[in-house]
């Protein structure tokens, strides 16, 4: 547990909701792990989109900024 | 604890706590470097935001040093891009490939070899945002 506990303390929040799922071992909880996964990879493309259309509008506003516009 | 020690934790304990069942280790692993996916596509965007911000700051006073500025850090936004991108992929190849790994002969030799790619990914995102400077929330 003292793994979990740094990881969840110091690492990356977002991990925290897959700790359940880590420590899992029922055949419904594996269901759900299986359903966790397609769930995050599915949204996956969405918030890339997302993320490369605001990093090519900050780029544009600072080619606009030196072009002088 | 190093950035690189903390994504090796991060497969290493899902490796551990898996070790019942091969496929819920293999979709562990993969919610894994779906979740580091967003968390580097994260980073990469805040940092982007502030680094053009200081250059329409600096375009200012200093056009040239401002142009100078954007293309130093351009190679390196693609770079870590590629990175955060190639995580992205492997998650979801990983997940494609899923069915075929449940039906092999050698199952568990099949997930643990997705299991490492997945890892060798992760590993290799955190180098990349290693080499640019930034960070996964939390680091030091």
């Amino acid at each position: 547990m003292g793994i979990i506990v740094d990881l969840v303390l110091t690492g990356v929040k977002k991990l925290a909701d897959l700790v359940p799922l880590w420590i899992a071992s029922s055949a419904e909880q594996k269901a759900e792990i299986e359903a966790k996964a397609r769930s995050l990879v599915s949204g996956l493309d969405a918030l890339f989109v997302a993320a490369d259309a605001k990093d090519d509008a900050a780029t544009k506003a600072a080619r606009d900024a030196i072009a002088g516009k | 604890m190093s950035l690189f020690k903390r994504v090796y934790l991060f497969f290493a304990l899902f490796a551990i706590t898996g070790c019942g069942d091969i496929m819920s280790s293999y979709y562990k692993s993969v919610s894994t470097t779906a979740v580091l996916a967003v968390t580097c596509r994260d980073v990469l965007s805040e940092a982007h935001e502030k680094k053009t911000a200081a250059v329409v700051e600096k375009a200012k006073t200093d056009k040239p040093g401002a142009e100078a500025d954007l293309n130093k850090w351009l190679p390196t936004y693609e770079k870590v891009k590629t990175a955060c991108v190639s995580l992205k992929v492997g998650a979801r190849l990983a997940l494609e490939a899923a069915p075929v790994v449940e039906a092999a002969v050698a199952k568990k030799k099949d997930a643990l070899a997705w299991i490492v790619r997945l890892g060798k990914l992760g590993f290799d995102a955190a180098a990349a945002l290693a080499d640019a400077g930034l960070k996964l929330p939390g680091g030091k």
